[in-house]
């Protein structure tokens, strides 16, 4: 199992409450503005969206992809926190 | 004029009435539609038109024209919406949402389970925007609705602000000739929006002469305005501003009453009334002021003015007081406390000197006489017999 960044332990500790889109793993400021203009402003939506997809992986990131352009492996962080984030707290 | 050779359909209404204005036509009501300006328009000024020209052509021409501009004055009532459609689900998420955002929705992210619910909800936006045509209640508003309908749905989603600039100056222009205060007041009622100076004075002006008829004063103010009631519209034009705070109107039937949000003071302008600013015209009769003011009530036991018990209890009673009393009355009384005091001292000397054995003890023969005392009284009794009394001598008979 690959280890996991601060980022993301520090966001599946605890409730996303009102995060930014920056705190979730893998999206960095740059990442963050744009899911920022496509209205992703908050962390819940990226994971209003995430449940939409029915947390499916290949969707997630194809979506992710698209909507801000990350690349492999910040695709695989986001996902990976947002799964362990709802493992945990859904 | 190449008046007879543009289809009225296709002019703006503004444009309608001014063409009407200058043929000496009656105006329909702000509310009518564009078809009843087209309509008069064909009536009054083809049929001017056809007067100089030969009949026949002509009145086959106006009869066409009739049914080609009313043929032509629904499609294009149809052709919005219809564009509309098309519009919305052309556009990309992201012009959506900007065209959303334009009408004043913010929307959240559009994805493909939203989109639809964003396209309705723009369209609904987009046809709301329509009917309000005919039926809006200020004048200007509805000509700014009704051009901006005709010009800008079929050029897209382009920008109002210049359809806006071109709208204000034909209301101002149209709207300037009153005939009644409706007009005045929308008319400045456009001075909210940026319009040229000179106009803005004219209508000012054209206020404050029907005002002066009247015989009230027009009341907008702020600070450091100056008012021109009776002295004419000399200062009007250094007055308003566009860049003053907004004025908000309210118009009953025949007056108009201004109303600035910052003032402190409100002023309706009713028949009868004359409203005057006090600063001015401190003679005058005094404005409705929110300010209010009341006489001080005297305080008592100051300066000289007796105290009258207003309360029950004859002394007023701080809580300070109160408590101590309160205290007071739980406690043992203070001569209570000094007599068990010195009993108690008084007992624990006695011990003390008994224990102590000190013959220059100036107690001792008490104590003694005490112990004595103590000592005959146990033999009390026994003790009566042995002394005898020299004088009673025992009578032996």
């Amino acid at each position: 199992m690959s280890s996991t960044t601060q980022k993301h332990r520090d966001f599946v500790s605890e409730p996303m409450a009102k995060k930014k889109v920056t705190a979730l793993a893998g999206i960095g400021d740059a990442l963050g503005k744009r899911l920022e203009d496509k209205g992703f402003d908050k962390a819940d939506k990226v994971l209003g969206h995430f449940l939409m997809l029915g947390k499916d992986e290949g969707r997630f990131k194809c979506w992710l992809k698209d909507t801000c352009g990350a690349n492999s492996r910040q695709q695989d962080h986001c996902y990976r926190c947002l799964r362990e984030w709802c493992d945990s707290f859904l | 004029m190449p008046v007879f050779e543009e289809d009225p359909a296709q002019l703006s209404k503004s444009r309608l009435k001014s063409d009407l204005v200058a043929h000496n036509v009656t105006l329909p009501t702000e509310k009518s539609k564009k078809d009843v300006y087209v309509g008069l328009y064909l009536k009054h000024i083809d049929a001017k038109n056809a007067a100089d020209f030969s009949s026949d052509e002509e009145d086959q021409v106006v009869n066409q024209g009739h049914v080609v501009a009313c043929h032509q004055e629904d499609t294009p009532k149809e052709k919005p919406s219809a564009v509309d459609m098309l519009d919305v689900n052309g556009l990309t998420d992201d012009e959506l949402k900007a065209s959303l955002l334009k009408h004043g929705l913010n929307a959240g992210p559009i994805v493909a389970s939203t989109r639809a619910l964003y396209e309705r909800r723009l369209l609904k936006i987009l046809q709301s925007n329509m009917p309000s045509e005919p039926t809006v209640n200020g004048a200007g508003d509805a000509n700014a609705y009704s051009d901006s309908e005709e010009e800008g749905d079929e050029e897209g989603k382009d920008e109002d602000s210049d359809s806006n600039d071109s709208r204000q100056e034909d209301i101002l222009t149209l709207e300037l000739p009153p005939e009644n205060d409706k007009q005045v007041p929308s008319a400045s009622m456009s001075v909210k929006s940026n319009t040229s100076s000179s106009s803005h004075t004219f209508s000012i002006t054209q206020m404050v002469k029907e005002k002066e008829e009247r015989g009230f004063s027009p009341v907008p103010q702020a600070d450091g305005r100056r008012w021109s009631e009776s002295k004419g519209q000399g200062d009007w034009s250094q007055v308003a501003t566009p860049e003053q705070p907004k004025w908000e109107l309210c118009t009953p039937k025949n007056e108009s009453a201004y109303y600035t949000p910052n003032a402190s003071y409100k002023q309706t302008v009713k028949e009868g009334l004359t409203v005057v600013p006090t600063r001015l015209y401190p003679s005058a009769v005094p404005i409705l002021t929110g300010i209010t003011a009341t006489c001080r009530r005297p305080i008592k036991g100051a300066a000289g003015r007796p105290v009258l018990y207003k309360y029950p209890d004859a002394p007023p009673t701080s809580p300070m007081t109160l408590e101590r009393r309160e205290v007071d009355a739980r406690l043992v009384p203070v001569y209570a406390q000094v007599l068990v005091f010195l009993a108690i001292a008084c007992l624990l000397y006695l011990v003390y000197a008994c224990m102590e054995e000190n013959p220059y003890h100036p107690l001792l023969p008490l104590l003694d006489g005490l112990s004595e005392a103590l000592e005959s009284q146990e033999e009390g009794p026994v003790g009566l017999a042995h002394p005898g009394d020299p004088a009673d001598t025992p009578v032996d008979l």
